[in-house]
């Protein structure tokens, strides 16, 4: 770190600051090009997140004439040639002098970016210190000189810290850190992958695949952008209850991740039984004729009556659509479709 | 004071998790570089006159629950050591530490002799809390010390803003346009980077409803409240209310956010109204005295209800409002 000087620690410095700041990601990306063209000399500066789901990148700033490089990145083979370059791999920012392929023969180079004058450039792939990629740096020059070795030195110091600016994930975290006491938790993609949540566990209830992230995924999309229910945790002899609660953080138009599943303490469930909040479960969702209850839970009649008279008397009303709507938003109920857990 | 030790704390204030944590890291680190025998680091409460002790080096409970009170806060405030300046020492006072309250009742007892103290303040000059590195020998910090702590102060300030996780919350909100932190005795506060709205003044019926909430428990509700007049005139607002933050010490009751109304599924003003009663379970008589309408307008606006939100039952239609939040609360119908 200190052979480079001064300038990377101030740099990563201010990097560390923009991260602690409740600043969103375009308003991150502007701030970090602009601290960069201060230590780094370039034309053009581009910022992007990559969403992989869709194999696209999606600019967060740019600065300078960047319109070249933005009809390179909207045309759909983009993401092929930054694969073909290894650029999506973690390794160090790359040169455009020092391209694996001539760049006469890459098209970003030959039909954008060489037309448009520009002679030199640095790729860098920003990749969390976990290791995962989160999006794209480029830098471009009409001068051949620039940037150089020293200038991808630098750009190699703050690339991670970059990134961590840039994960969203972090803030997420955050939030659900804010929200709730979670034990665990885990980032849901678009496409149904499942991400860990920094600072946060995982666990065997939120493994890909699971019916309570089923159920979470399923919750949502006929929700706002918050649900919470109980589940059985397994491994346990003893009945043990835990908080689901699913938070909605998709945005569209900048990546893939879409959801928060956390694992919390269950909270006060107001001596309810698992058979209450089951039959509440079910109440939640339609079923309110008593016989019907029954033979949906296979109790008999009268253990339903029992059951939602002690709902009703814990949920403090004498009405069975206050006890649904009080049961949703207090989240105390076992949704029917975690039967057969996990 | 080396860029390493100001990039290090940096990098700390910047990471992830509970404030208490992130605090006790600032403090060992700051040892580290800046040799002193003891330390306290409070956040100064967000909405009152006090400090919380979020880390502490070398003190006992004792101390840091004495340096944590009134009187110690009170000492603070007279000696100017709560306001945004550079770094003092009680030495820097003309008078005797015997004569302070703090010194004389809680850190000469405990083997303490000197002290290099600092207010925390984030960008705009809000306080945030308040840095005291203590000293057995008696020996004053030198200018050097000083201006370390005075580049330091700011990363500092960052690692324990309470108001920094509200205001990553609130970005969860997308679109939102306004909002305040609620204090748990009803006064609120701005959020950072959001503006203020007339509907979130003290007092406001729609405040009262989001303090209800949470009160109740309630860590997430969202609702639409009419603009204009209960007719909504000028159309609805989509209102999030998030519980929290979860830290030690509790720093607020939650936060009230504004935001468009989006989507409310082809339901009309009324419409919305008659769901904020179905919500609260009531008949329809009771709704058509309320509203002032017949009993008759009232089973149809309910039919139409349950079409436009494809529910079979009254439940399910109060279920399916309530979870997608496209209703209007009771208490903002009745307010008339």
């Amino acid at each position: 770190m200190s052979e480079l000087g001064p300038k990377p620690a101030e740099f990563r410095q201010e990097l560390a600051r923009l991260a602690a700041s409740s600043l969103n990601i375009e308003e991150r990306g502007a701030a970090i090009l602009e601290q960069l063209g201060r230590v780094l000399s370039f034309d053009v500066g581009w910022l992007a997140v990559r969403d992989p789901e869709r194999s696209r990148h999606v600019p967060v700033a740019t600065t300078g004439s960047a319109a070249p490089l933005q009809d390179y990145f909207a045309r759909p083979e983009a993401d092929e040639e930054v694969d073909r370059l290894g650029l999506n791999r973690r390794r160090p920012p790359m040169l455009a002098s020092e391209s694996p392929i001539p760049l006469p023969e890459l098209r970003s180079w030959a039909d954008h970016l060489i037309p448009a004058g520009f002679q030199q450039g640095l790729a860098a792939g920003l990749f969390t210190p976990e290791g995962r990629l989160i999006g794209s740096l480029r830098l471009l020059s009409g001068d051949a000189s620039r940037p150089n070795d020293a200038d991808r030195r630098l750009a190699a110091a703050v690339t991670t810290a970059i990134a961590t600016n840039l994960d969203r994930t972090k803030d997420i975290a955050e939030t659900a850190r804010m929200l709730h006491s979670a034990s665990a938790g885990v980032v849901l993609t678009r496409g149904g992958d499942v991400l860990p949540l920094p600072g946060l566990d995982d666990a065997r209830l939120l493994s890909p695949g699971s019916r309570v992230l089923a159920v979470a995924a399923e919750e949502l999309a006929q929700s706002g952008p918050y649900i919470s229910f109980l589940a059985r945790t397994p491994d346990t002899q003893a009945e043990q209850l835990v908080r689901v609660v699913a938070l909605d953080f998709s945005c569209q138009v900048l990546d893939h991740l879409s959801a928060a599943v956390l694992l919390c303490p269950p909270g006060d469930v107001r001596g309810l039984t698992t058979l209450d909040l089951r039959v509440l479960g079910h109440l939640v969702e339609g079923v309110s004729d008593v016989s019907a209850l029954a033979a949906a839970l296979g109790v008999p009649t009268p253990t339903v009556f029992d059951s939602l008279a002690r709902s009703l008397t814990a949920l403090g009303t004498a009405d069975l659509t206050v006890a649904a709507v009080r049961a949703v938003s207090g989240g105390i109920r076992l949704p029917p479709g975690l039967v057969g857990e996990p | 004071m080396s860029t390493d030790v100001a990039l290090r704390l940096a990098e700390i204030a910047a990471d992830p998790g509970p404030i208490p944590e992130r605090a006790q890291a600032l403090v060992e680190e700051l040892q580290r570089h800046v040799p002193f025998d003891g330390s306290w680091l409070a956040m100064a409460e967000p909405f009152g006159t006090g400090y919380a002790s979020v880390a502490a080096r070398s003190l006992d409970r004792s101390t840091t629950d004495y340096l944590g009170g009134p009187k110690a806060a009170r000492d603070l405030e007279i000696s100017g050591a709560n306001r945004e300046r550079a770094p003092m020492s009680p030495s820097d006072l003309p008078v005797p530490l015997e004569e302070i309250p703090t010194w004389a009742e809680c850190l000469l007892p405990a083997g303490y002799r000197e002290a290099l103290g600092v207010g925390l303040f984030a960008p705009g000059g809000r306080h945030v809390g308040h840095l005291a590195l203590l000293s057995a020998s008696g020996r004053r910090p030198t200018a050097e010390m000083r201006r370390s702590l005075s580049e330091l102060a700011p990363i500092i300030a960052r690692g324990i803003d309470p108001m920094r996780s509200l205001a990553v919350a609130a970005s969860v909100v997308q679109g939102a346009t306004a909002g305040v932190v609620l204090c748990q005795d009803g006064g609120t506060a701005p959020l950072p980077g959001l503006a203020e709205d007339a509907l979130l003044g003290r007092g406001t019926a729609l405040l009262d409803a989001a303090g209800h909430a949470l009160r109740a428990g309630q860590v997430f509700t969202s609702f639409l409240w009419p603009r204009g007049d209960r007719h909504a005139p000028d159309g609805h607002v989509r209102v999030t209310v998030l519980a929290g933050p979860n830290d030690v010490p509790p720093v607020s009751l939650g936060m009230v956010l504004l935001s468009p109304s989006g989507d409310v599924h082809g339901l009309t003003a009324r419409e919305l109204e008659i769901l904020g009663f179905l919500i609260d379970g009531r008949a329809n008589k009771e709704i058509a005295r309320a509203l002032a309408v017949t009993l008759r307008t009232v089973a149809a606006h309910v039919e139409h209800v349950l079409v436009k939100l494809d529910a079979p039952s009254r439940t399910l239609a109060a279920v399916r409002a309530a979870r997608l939040g496209c209703y209007v609360p009771a208490a903002a119908a009745a307010r008339g």
